[in-house]
This record gives C-alpha cells, structure tokens and sequence, in this order.
C-alpha cells in the first residue's frame, strides 16, 4: 500500500508497520502509535529532498535514507515536546 | 473525606497534565558505525553520536541505555522494519546494451532477491563516466535504453513497481578528471527493496 505526504500511519494494540520510501529511509511504527508524513519530496537523479514527520505518541524506528547522506538537513522528526535533526543514522524514539 | 477527594482530584489533575514521556535512542549500524540525532527540546540541544546513547525528557544530561533494555522498549518496532535495501552493479559492454558475462550472471542474484522480499521494488538507476558536457542530459540518454533492457529482463515483475533513475556523474565509482572515458563508471545499479 502506498503512503504519500499528508498521510497518518496508526496502529492499534497489536499492530505494527513498516515502510520503505523512495530514498531508501526505512521506518516503522509500533502498536498504539500515531505518525504523521509531514513533508516528503525527494529527487532521485540529485537526491535532494525532504523528509519530516511527526509521532504524536507510541513507538517508530528510523534508518535515514539516500536524501539525509545527501544533505545532512534533509530529515526532521518532531515529538509533542522536541525535534530532531537527523545526520545519517539509525535512531528508535517513544512517546508515551 | 474532603481532603482525600481534593488529594485524588490533585493527583489526577497532575496525572493528565504531565508532560508526555518521550525517549530517543541511537542505535549503531550493522557495521558498528553511529550517526548523529540531535535533539531540540525548548532551550536544550542534546547531540546523540555514541551508541545507545538517549536524550529523555526532563532529563539534563544524555544517558546511555544498554541492548536488552532498548529490546525490551523498542523490540517490536525494531522487528517491524523492513528489510534493507540491496544494491546489485550490472556493467554492459563497451558501445552496446549487452550486460557483461558476469552481469548477466549478477542480475540472476537480482531476480533470486526479488524472490526473497514480500513485496519487491526495484529501483535501476543509471550511472556515466565524465565524458559530455551536459552530463545529466547525456547521460540519462544514453543509459536509458539499458535501463529498459534492465528492466524487460526482469519481465516476470510487475512494471509499475520498478522505477528508474539517472545520476549522471554524480556517483563515480573511480574518481576521474572530467571528460575521462571510463568504462567502469559507466554502469547501471539496481537497488531491491
């Protein structure tokens, strides 16, 4: 199933998801999580893009893509109370 | 009585209002290697850069979490990602968009990583050496046919999961000076995913 920009990921008690994108950012979501696709635009002959998302509550897992070893500011996750720049790497975040 | 009622409201009052509990963990590569997470939080900027290490609301300084309690918090969400993506390089003899003996035997790995994934995509990108002016416009026409040749090699999968891409010169797999014929460079790579 696609996801697009705009679209929320939500999972329920037992559910979880995982998602490839374009670039090659790997995430997924654990149950009783909400995530929100903010902003993706990437350009597969330059790999510029852009990448933000928000979790406002559960579990998501990270592995950075194509666009943030491209430009290291390419890729932001946002939280109720932080934001996160991301350089390249993998990174787990929880909201509870 | 009373006061027990108004020590319960209080409680609960606080209960709701607390702030949410967020953690963020940075976890090593396959390779062991660390990237960076830095994380603005109102004023406070922490920056993540050694494994494990973990910024935590309310918390001043960065912490450390060990493997098993980052398994035991994230362990279902970490079993949730997908596979990695895997790279394949696939070279054509010089002037034509006939793969290489070794390529054709390459490109049987591609189709047996097809075989591995739920849902495959594939993406073939094509790369050129330095020679042309307009490396971006030349290059993608000249890889273009390899890319459909790519492609039609895999016919037994559906097109519209495979998408192409040309980078042109961007990615040089020797270094050279500009308008250095190499046919190295000259490649297409197919990411499965």
């Amino acid at each position: 199933m696609p996801v697009q920009e705009a679209d929320k990921v939500v999972t329920g008690a037992d559910g979880t998801v995982g998602v490839t994108f374009t670039d090659n950012s790997l995430l997924s979501v654990g149950p009783n999580s909400a995530l929100k696709i903010d902003r993706y635009v990437f350009d597969s002959t330059t790999h510029a893009g852009q990448f933000d998302s928000t979790l406002s509550k559960g579990t998501l897992a990270v592995i950075s893509g194509k666009m943030v070893k491209q430009s290291p500011d390419a890729m932001h996750v946002r939280t109720p109370s932080a934001i996160m720049g991301v350089r390249g790497t993998e990174f787990i975040v929880r909201v509870d | 009585m009373g006061v027990l009622a108004v020590a319960i409201a209080v409680g609960l009052a606080f209960f709701l209002m607390r702030p949410p509990h967020e953690t963020v963990v940075v976890l090593p590569g396959p390779d062991g290697k660390v990237g960076t997470v830095v994380v603005q939080r109102g004023d406070t900027r922490q920056v993540l850069d050694q494994p494990y290490a973990a910024s935590k609301t309310g918390e001043a300084q960065v912490a450390r979490l060990s493997d098993t309690e980052v398994r035991e918090s994230f362990g279902e969400t970490l079993q949730a990602l997908p596979a990695r993506p895997s790279a394949f390089m696939l070279h054509f003899i010089t002037g034509t968009d006939e793969l290489t003996p070794e390529s054709k035997a390459e490109l049987q790995n591609v189709l047996a990583a097809l075989k591995d994934r739920p849902l495959p995509d594939v993406l073939v990108i094509g790369h050129t050496d330095t020679v042309g002016d307009l490396a971006a416009t030349i290059a993608s026409r000249r890889s273009a046919p390899r890319r459909s040749k790519v492609s039609s090699s895999t016919s037994a999968f559906p097109a519209q999961r495979i998408r192409t891409a040309g980078r042109g010169e961007r990615e040089l797999l020797v270094p050279t000076a500009d308008e250095v014929d190499e046919p190295r460079n000259r490649r297409v790579e197919i990411n499965v995913r």
